[in-house]
């Protein structure tokens, strides 16, 4: 028995053919794919790199229904240590990318563990300027502010 | 095969729809339109985390470990304000934060706030320690004498903190303050309807009358001068009331009966520091449900000349009499005491004084103990101890810590065959003490008194 397959499109128009079931794990696609059983989808927001990663990520993820016991399906343990090696392997702005991804395509599990590596990323920083230049954010507090900030900040336990 | 079959079913359940063209939903939209809406990332520069939703921003946030998340609220002001969402607990020193408006509409998601700190003049903090009821005696200045040595802020000034408070923060849990007015008071039962815990400083009897409005309160804590009128004024208000504790509060028999009488659901009372009236602990008898009693940093239990015919009623369902810090010389009173609480099934002696042999043998009263805690009482010797262990057939764990006349050495067989049969043994009379072990740890269970016998 074949199986369903879908194709998806990224934005620089390759397309990547997946399997349903892999693709399902996105909820958005889930639901697109009832909507639209024959069409290409077109994830113009994803480029080639990145879906290719959250296709990846599906794939390992999928849980079969047929045949158990082969390779996709790992145990949960094998699974948390893959994931954590998995979002090592990506730097800071393909990870903001892949968890933008995750949020988009509506993917809980991608969503959870790209958000805690980000959040360990922000622990890891001494202090707010190194989270400003770690995420390229732009400070837009006035002095005062800043001081009235760390003032109110020594009340919450 | 199951895509047409889908298809049918789509059709049937439109039949308004022309055969091949359906209304354009959204998702149609989405498919062919989502470009235009969603253009695609800007590379280089740019602040990565802008395009990230809030409640995703939060859910980072929620996920960096709290000694950091300070820091976070530094970042810029969106960072700030989700930062300021997920605070829930605040102890306050800065009076005008709150007056201002802005502790609320920083932290607008407050549900534990500590204003004690701040009901004191900023001048004077830091000069006196602030430390009420614990602590030994000397340190114990109540708070009413404290009071004379901090000026704390006028009840209007408080009063009308906890109007701004009330107007921000009606998911409130927890508050504790000092010198409020039970119109203050009012104001936030009014407005935080689900506020559960209460802590008042420098409280009053009057000030009771303001309690009574909160109507899910369960925990109160009072330190101050309340009286027999404002227990009588506590109990009428407060009767889903499930743990109460006094600090240097006066009252007496009459007072704590009704509160025993009008709380029932009362589960958990402690005395601290007490001023209470001879004859206080009678009243006790009332509370039906009582599951736990604490007495800490009392100088002593009950002044009066013995409970006599009081003493007919006994707390029934008590399971748990805690003592810590507190004076045990009176052997009267801590004969009734004990007596009081016969049905306790747990015993915590905790740093008391007195606590010599001929005191402790009048734990003998407690019938069914499962669990005794001895920790810091030096008086005691292991005869001392094991005369009235033995009698607790149902004895299962036993931790003495830090009793320096209890000694390894004159350990008898009967005693470490009762150590043997224990759930639970934490055996640390001393720093020298060779027998530092816990038998549930080790798991040696039936052979424990091989270990007993000095080496």
């Amino acid at each position: 028995m074949s199986k369903k397959m879908i194709v998806l499109k990224s934005s620089e128009g390759v397309s990547f053919v997946v399997e349903e079931a892999v693709a399902r794990q996105s909820k958005i696609i889930s639901f697109l794919v009832e909507e639209f059983p024959d069409r290409e989808l077109p994830l113009t927001n994803m480029t080639s790199e990145i879906l290719r990663k959250t296709i990846e990520y599906c794939k390992k993820h999928v849980v079969e229904d047929d045949g158990g016991g082969d390779s996709s399906s790992s145990s949960s343990g094998d699974l948390k240590e893959w994931d954590v090696k998995f979002v090592a392997e990506i730097d800071q702005p393909r990870l903001m990318d892949l968890l933008m991804a995750a949020n988009y395509l509506d993917i809980p599990s991608l969503l959870d563990v790209t958000c805690q590596k980000v959040a360990d990323t922000i622990a890891a920083c001494n202090d707010e300027k190194e989270i400003r230049a770690t995420f390229n954010i732009e400070n837009d507090f006035t002095e005062e502010e800043v001081e009235a900030i760390r003032m109110e900040n020594q009340y919450p336990i | 095969m199951s895509f047409t079959v889908k298809k049918t079913k789509k059709k049937e359940t439109s039949p308004v729809s022309p055969l091949n063209k359906r209304r354009a939903s959204w998702s149609e939209l989405w498919v062919n339109h989502h470009h235009h809406l969603l253009s695609p990332p800007p590379i280089a520069k740019s602040d990565l985390t802008l395009l990230l939703p809030d409640p995703t921003l939060l859910a980072i946030i929620a996920k960096v470990p709290s000694p950091h998340r300070k820091t976070l609220s530094l970042v810029c002001k969106r960072w700030s304000r989700l930062h300021g969402g997920l605070v829930r607990t605040v102890k306050l020193s800065d009076w005008g934060l709150l007056e201002s408006g802005r502790l609320v509409s920083r932290f607008p998601n407050l549900d534990n706030v500590d204003l004690v700190g701040g009901c004191l003049n900023s001048g004077v903090v830091g000069l006196v320690s602030f430390t009420v009821g614990v602590g030994s005696y000397h340190q114990s200045l109540s708070f009413v004498e404290e009071e004379r040595l901090l000026l704390l802020l006028s009840v209007d000034k408080v009063d009308s903190g906890l109007r701004a408070l009330a107007a921000g923060c009606s998911n409130l849990r927890r508050l504790a303050v000092a010198n409020a007015s039970e119109l203050g008071l009012l104001s936030v039962a009014e407005a935080c309807t689900r506020l559960q815990e209460l802590e008042l400083h420098k409280c009053s009897d009057t000030v009771l009358l303001g309690v009574g409005a909160f109507e899910n309160l369960q925990i109160l804590r009072l330190v101050g001068l309340v009286s027999d009128i404002g227990l009588m004024i506590l109990a009428q208000g407060c009767k889903r009331l499930v743990k109460l504790e006094l600090v240097g509060c006066r009252g007496g028999f009459d007072g704590v009966k009704e509160i025993g009488e009008c709380c029932q659901m009362l589960e958990e009372f402690t005395v601290c520091d007490h001023e209470m009236e001879p004859g206080w602990l009678g009243g006790l008898g009332y509370c039906e449900n009582l599951k736990t009693l604490k007495l800490v940093s009392c100088k002593k239990i009950d002044r009066g000349p013995g409970l006599g015919e009081c003493l007919s009623r006994c707390c029934p369902a008590l399971e748990r009499l805690h003592l810590e810090k507190c004076q045990l010389r009176d052997k009267n009173a801590v004969k009734d005491l004990f007596k009081m609480c016969e049905a306790a099934r747990e015993v915590v002696l905790h740093d008391c004084w007195g606590l010599d042999n001929d005191i402790f043998s009048l734990a003998m009263a407690f019938g069914r103990v499962k669990l005794l805690y001895l920790e810091g009482c030096s008086l005691l010797t292991t005869s001392g101890l094991e005369s009235v262990i033995l009698h607790w057939h149902e004895l299962e764990h036993l931790k003495v810590v830090s009793c320096k006349n209890v000694k390894d050495s004159e350990i008898s067989p009967l005693l470490s065959a009762l150590f043997s049969d224990l759930v639970e043994l934490q055996w640390r009379p001393d720093t020298r003490s060779h027998l530092w072990l816990s038998l549930a740890e080790i798991g040696i269970g039936s052979k424990g008194g091989k270990f007993f016998k000095k080496t």
